[in-house]
């Protein structure tokens, strides 16, 4: 675990250079100075037992620097001590500063404005070593493989007209599936703090779900049915958000799914509400221009697109109007709207058909018409007159926004669910989301 | 000349350290990416980022665990050691596996890429003017909306060294270029892209090699504006190699890697729908396919003399005949599995543990030129370039989508369709290869995703043009 003097030896080097880089600048330029680190541990568990443990400690500071008309970046890692990362500030900027002479102009670039200070400061002292041993404890009845992740993660974000955000955390995750032959329960217990009661619990009740899956197995012919997709569900739905559906940009250059529903050609049922929201606190409001979001970005309401997350690049290029989105406009901290449909009522009204917990490697099929392709995962059930009747075998769909977020939305819970970003590409990811789930009528299964 | 300015001993480290475990290897990754990239002739992204860290790993009462840092200080580098060796010490008593020495073979060796001309010799100014000059070229009617061109540019050192006195140094000059054209027409957009992904210089960004590719992009891009769309039907098909690169990729490489049949994939990329005594027994494909494992071959995206456990890498068979007869397993999972495997224990950089990855894995061509194929066609699609890719975590039932179909009558291309997809289920699609090329071409990925905590990995696949039997077609709905 990084003590708070660790953090605070990469935060005061990251300080150093962003002071040397501003002093250091000439005549018409600009920079930012982006700082971005974790302290992690990892643990990697397949069959209730450890299979790797891997402790990383990365910082990596990014540098923008540019003039009116080119920008350009570097990227590298700082180690805290200020004699080796003050000698490589100057270092990159000088290599910096040759690039941008041989670079074109760029008509679209941003001028660089002091968009204020923040400073939050989530860390908190946890003992993560000591908690996998309790999760060997509570799983070695069940056949569990899965990944634990805790540590702090920061980030900051300086520019040379005197702007200044920070924001550091002490998360931790434990994503993993509870296997009864090749069927499974997934669960993920996450926070800041380790609850052994709470955490028993979500085991517990993972552990009761797999009674379910004893059952036999039904297979289901590919054709359309009625689905209740539980959070979990959604949550792939939305990521695939993040692909363009909701960005200024893809929209301009023709590769935006929901192309038709901003030009009112297609639309999304009135029930359907999308937004940004940072109260959500796992994820910094500053982008990497050091821009602060709103707490609140509507994007859809009432099945209209009201904005695309449009970055300060898009707006120029556009002539339009920014909304702190981060550069590839994508969303940072999405919340669907809840709707009616209390959760004990969630089996009557499916009636007959299928409840489905997980959805899997979900890709656009037809962009233009915001089709996509995808598979069941997990623990998926036919469903007979309100009650579960058996586990099901695998199903692909091929499905469109329009239609499942159109007429087929029967009803949304009146309940959502915290999901965390459990991404680990490169580095922990920061955000979350928060989901309902749906209640489709026709939903269309293919394979 | 170093690719990252700090420079650590790890020759002087290990020596150091040799006695801290039963046994210590370090790695000290150093890499330089550069993404740079140009818009409807405006430059749209100029970015170098320097990684550099060193990984700790020890093996304790027949575990191997880890510790990775960028922190390269002293302070940083033993840290590193201290958590490695603590954390490794006090989880052994929960391994899956007791492992060895045997587990990490000592070699001694020297990797370089093979290229013509190393990639500093070009200026940035000389890359974005090629790179402009391609979206230039693309620009072939006012139909088309946005063009990109963009290089992601790859140098690494991986020095190697372990306290029984191994020691590799592997250089690689990888380059990633990729075009795009968009038309649009009536509110539709479609998009042909064109991709280059291999162990390569600077000999890549020569313009008459690649304008013909941006012109015929941006013409194709306006053909499919105002193509129907694909026929739903079942029908031959000839897949291109830019589109057998993601059926090899999906369909071949994640099923047979070990790691993921032993279960340690389970809870994110997903288990297999092969099993162990499917090894020297499951007709997995047609007695057409061979497809082998070969980070030998020059060029390709992965290839490499040794995998992080230190095995010296080897071209092998993972399909014969037809035949499933090896799987992509590294030196732990053939220990965990008394399966025979490949060296493929790699990882995605100093801050990620290794595990069974894909490295070139590659269709070996047939006999039948492409010509010939076409015309004893009485009917059927060649599908070209992926642009949609989905398969079940038993790597069982896939969906993919093409950009670009051209439909065969009696032996002749006869029409263009827009929006191509296909579905399948994997051994009844392979055991339905009927033809496979005689030339092939290669391709690949610096993006492969997998692991707890993830990472993306560099892979190669060579193939030829392949034709398929009984393959389920069906088009959009725009």
């Amino acid at each position: 675990m990084k003590t708070a003097s660790s953090i605070s030896r990469i935060e005061q080097s990251y300080i150093d250079v962003s002071t040397i880089a501003f002093n250091e600048l000439k005549n018409n330029e600009e920079a930012i100075v982006n700082l971005s680190g974790e302290e992690s541990l990892f643990v990697r568990f397949n069959r209730s037992k450890i299979r790797q443990n891997i402790f990383v400690e990365q910082a990596n500071v990014t540098l923008q620097l540019q003039s009116s008309s080119q920008m350009t970046r570097a990227t590298w890692p700082l180690t805290g001590d200020k004699e080796i990362d003050s000698k490589e500030m100057k270092l990159m900027l000088g290599r910096l500063r040759a690039e941008l002479d041989q670079l074109p102009a760029d008509p679209h670039l941003v001028k660089l404005e002091n968009h204020g200070s923040s400073h939050e400061d989530k860390t908190c002292h946890r003992h993560d070593e000591e908690l996998i041993e309790e999760i060997i404890e509570q799983t070695q009845t069940s056949d569990m493989a899965g990944l634990f992740a805790g540590g702090p993660v920061f980030v900051g974000n300086k520019n040379s007209k005197g702007q200044n955000h920070w924001f550091s955390s002490s998360n931790f995750f434990f994503d993993y599936s509870l296997y009864h032959g090749q069927k499974a329960v997934k669960g993920i217990y996450a926070g800041q703090s380790w609850d052994d009661q709470s955490f028993q619990n979500k085991i517990y009740e993972s552990q009761n779900m797999i009674s379910l899956l004893k059952k036999p197995t039904r297979e289901v012919k590919p054709g359309e049915y009625r689905v209740y997709l539980a959070p979990g569900a959604v949550n792939e739905m939305l990521s695939l958000m993040s692909w363009g559906a909701l960005s200024q940009k893809a929209y301009k250059s023709g590769t935006c799914a929901f192309q038709k529903l901003a030009d009112k050609s297609k639309k999304l049922s009135p029930l359907i509400g999308l937004r940004e929201n940072f109260d959500i606190g796992w994820t910094p409001k500053f982008n990497s221009l050091g821009e602060v979001a709103e707490n609140h970005t509507p994007l859809i309401e009432k099945g209209d697109l009201v904005q695309f997350l449009t970055s300060s690049k898009s707006a120029m290029e556009y002539k339009l109007k920014a909304n702190a989105a981060n550069e590839t406009e994508s969303p940072r901290s999405i919340e669907m709207k809840t709707g009616l449909l209390d959760r004990d009522d969630i089996l009557r009204e499916l009636n007959t058909g299928l409840y489905i917990s997980n959805l899997h490697y979900l890709n656009w099929s037809d962009l233009s018409m915001a089709r996509f392709t995808g598979m069941t995962r997990y623990a998926c059930f036919w469903v007979e007159n309100g009650e579960i009747v058996a586990p099901i075998q695998d199903l692909r769909f091929d499905e469109s926004f329009f239609r499942c977020w159109g007429d087929e939305l029967m009803a949304i819970t009146n309940f959502s669910e915290l999901e965390p970003g459990v991404s680990t590409y490169y580095e922990r990811e920061h955000g979350g989301k928060k989901i309902p789930g749906l209640l489709i009528n026709k939903w269309n299964f293919t394979l | 000349m170093p690719i990252v300015n700090a420079s650590t001993n790890i020759n002087a480290l290990i020596q150091k350290h040799r006695n801290d475990a039963d046994w210590v290897g370090l790695k000290l990754i150093s890499e330089k990416t550069t993404f740079r990239s140009v818009r409807n002739d405006l430059p749209e992204q100029n970015h170098t980022q320097y990684d550099q860290g060193l990984r700790v790993e020890v093996l304790i009462d027949g575990h191997f665990g880890y510790a990775g840092t960028s922190d390269l200080s002293s302070y940083g580098i033993e840290k590193a050691f201290q958590k490695a060796i603590e954390q490794t010490r006090m989880w052994s008593k929960f391994k899956i596996h007791s492992f060895t020495t045997e587990q990490r073979p000592k070699n001694i060796g020297k990797y370089s890429s093979q290229i013509q001309k190393p990639l500093d010799t070009l200026s940035t100014k000389e890359i974005m003017d090629v790179l402009r000059d391609c979206t230039q070229k693309m620009n072939v009617s006012s139909q088309i909306v946005n063009r990109i061109a963009k290089a992601m540019i790859i140098q690494t050192q991986i020095h190697s060294v372990s306290s029984d006195g191994g020691e590799q140094l592997q250089d690689f000059s990888m380059v990633n270029l990729e075009l795009f054209a968009t038309a649009n027409k009536n509110n539709d957009n479609q998009t042909r892209s064109a991709g280059f992904q291999n162990q390569i210089g600077a000999e890549v960004f020569l313009r008459h090699r690649l304008f013909p590719v941006c012109e015929s992009i941006g013409k194709q891009a306006i053909e499919l504006i105002s193509a129907e769309n694909c026929p739903s039907e079942k029908m031959k098909v000839i897949l291109s190699p830019d589109q057998m690169t993601l059926q090899i990729h999906e369909s071949i490489g994640h099923p047979l890697e070990l790691d993921r049949i032993l279960g340690d994939e389970r809870n994110y990329a997903g288990w297999s729908f092969v099993q162990m005594e499917d090894f020297g027994r499951l007709q997995y494909g047609s007695k057409l396919m061979n497809v082998t494992f070969d980070p030998t071959r020059y060029g390709e995206l992965a290839s490499y003399d040794f995998d992080d456990s230190g095995a010296r890498a080897t071209k092998e068979y993972l399909i014969k005949d037809g035949v499933l007869v090896r799987a992509l397993g590294s030196i732990e999972s053939q220990a965990r599995s008394n399966i025979a495997g490949v060296a493929n224990f790699r990882s995605a950089s100093w801050n990620r543990p290794p595990i069974d990855r894909m490295a070139n894995i590659n269709l070996e061509p047939g006999t039948t030129n492409l010509k010939d194929m076409i015309e004893k066609l009485d009917r059927g699609l060649i599908l070209h370039t992926n642009r949609s890719w989905s398969i079940d975590d038993y790597r069982n039932k896939f969906q993919f989508g093409c950009e670009y179909a051209q439909l065969i009558k009696d032996g002749q291309v006869k029409k263009i369709y827009k929006n191509p997809n296909y579905r399948g289920k994997t051994v009844e699609f392979w055991n339905n290869l009927i033809a496979v090329g005689s030339e092939f071409e290669t391709y690949g990925s610096p993006f492969c995703g997998k692991g707890e905590p993830s990472q993306v990995i560099r892979v190669g696949h060579s193939s030829p043009y392949c034709l398929f039997d009984n393959v389920d077609v069906f088009g959009g709905l725009s």
